[in-house]
């Protein structure tokens, strides 16, 4: 009889507040090292788990008591990340769709958004370090992000 | 729970208006204020050429890599330099995928950031 592949699965939620996501990126940066990942693809992980999490506390709980549901499942060969907030609207989905997809702005992503204030690092951050981003806002309203980050053979 | 970061400032001797600022822990959004705080303080006090030593800054974001360009404008605008000496490979490469390393001065070690002051 074949064994099933499964993946190690981390679920946690957290209240809308910005200080509860350093933890879980610290969490999730240890727990793919001690699940032979790499200290390189687990740093690089801490920050995609940072970004993700951060926009969806400060886009997607702008409710008082909203929190956010993130998601590891940790495979062999690559990790899926899944993100969910409250703060969605069916008609946002499609600039949604584009900020996350999207290449970006052009002349060194202009001038780096401005010398830093304008925003919008964070995400691009996410598009290089990442080998898929996917969005969704279901009926619900709910906002989910998947970003999926494949094993590097060159020593990552 | 909040990232820790501490800020230790040292005299560079020999360098008018100048301080040597070491960094140490994770720069992210919620110890950005208290960054910003200091080192407007120092700015804002004359001491307008800062070398951020980032030896022992293991992690920086996306929101505190934006503070980090905000400094190296707000110094310029006051004659003075944000330089930065000792990045770590991780902190580096998140600099270079937003490209600001053509915005940052970033020097291999901190000798070489003070000879340009």
């Amino acid at each position: 009889m074949s064994e099933e592949l499964r993946p190690q699965r981390f679920q946690i939620s957290f209240p809308g507040d910005l200080e509860y996501v350093s933890s879980v990126r610290k969490l999730i940066s240890e727990v793919l090292v001690s699940q032979q990942y790499s200290h390189k693809f687990a740093y690089r992980s801490e920050v995609i788990v940072d970004e993700i999490c951060s926009n969806a506390v400060k886009y997607g709980c702008r409710a008082v008591g909203a929190s956010v549901n993130f998601e590891c499942l940790i495979w062999p060969d690559h990790i899926e990340m899944l993100v969910k907030d409250p703060g969605g609207s069916s008609n946002d989905i499609s600039k949604l769709r584009n900020a996350v997809t999207e290449a970006q702005p052009g002349p060194e992503l202009r001038r780096v958004q401005e010398a830093g204030l304008n925003g919008g690092l964070g995400l691009e951050i996410v598009r290089m370090l990442a080998e898929s981003i996917d969005v969704n806002i279901d009926e619900n309203n709910i906002t989910s992000i998947r970003v999926v980050r494949r094993r590097e053979e060159t020593g990552e | 729970m909040q990232s820790q970061i501490e800020l230790k400032c040292e005299e560079l001797p020999g360098k008018a208006a100048a301080k040597l600022v070491r960094f140490i822990g994770d720069l992210d959004a919620t110890n950005v204020e208290s960054v910003v705080e200091e080192i407007f303080s120092l700015l804002n006090s004359g001491v307008v050429n800062i070398v951020a030593d980032f030896e022992k800054l293991r992690y920086v974001n996306s929101t505190g890599l934006g503070i980090l360009l905000h400094f190296s404008k707000s110094a310029k605008e006051k004659q003075g330099c944000f330089k930065i000496a000792n990045v770590n490979e991780n902190v580096y490469e998140i600099i270079e995928i937003i490209g600001a390393t053509t915005l940052l001065e970033i020097f291999d070690d901190v000798d070489d950031a003070v000879k340009t002051l």
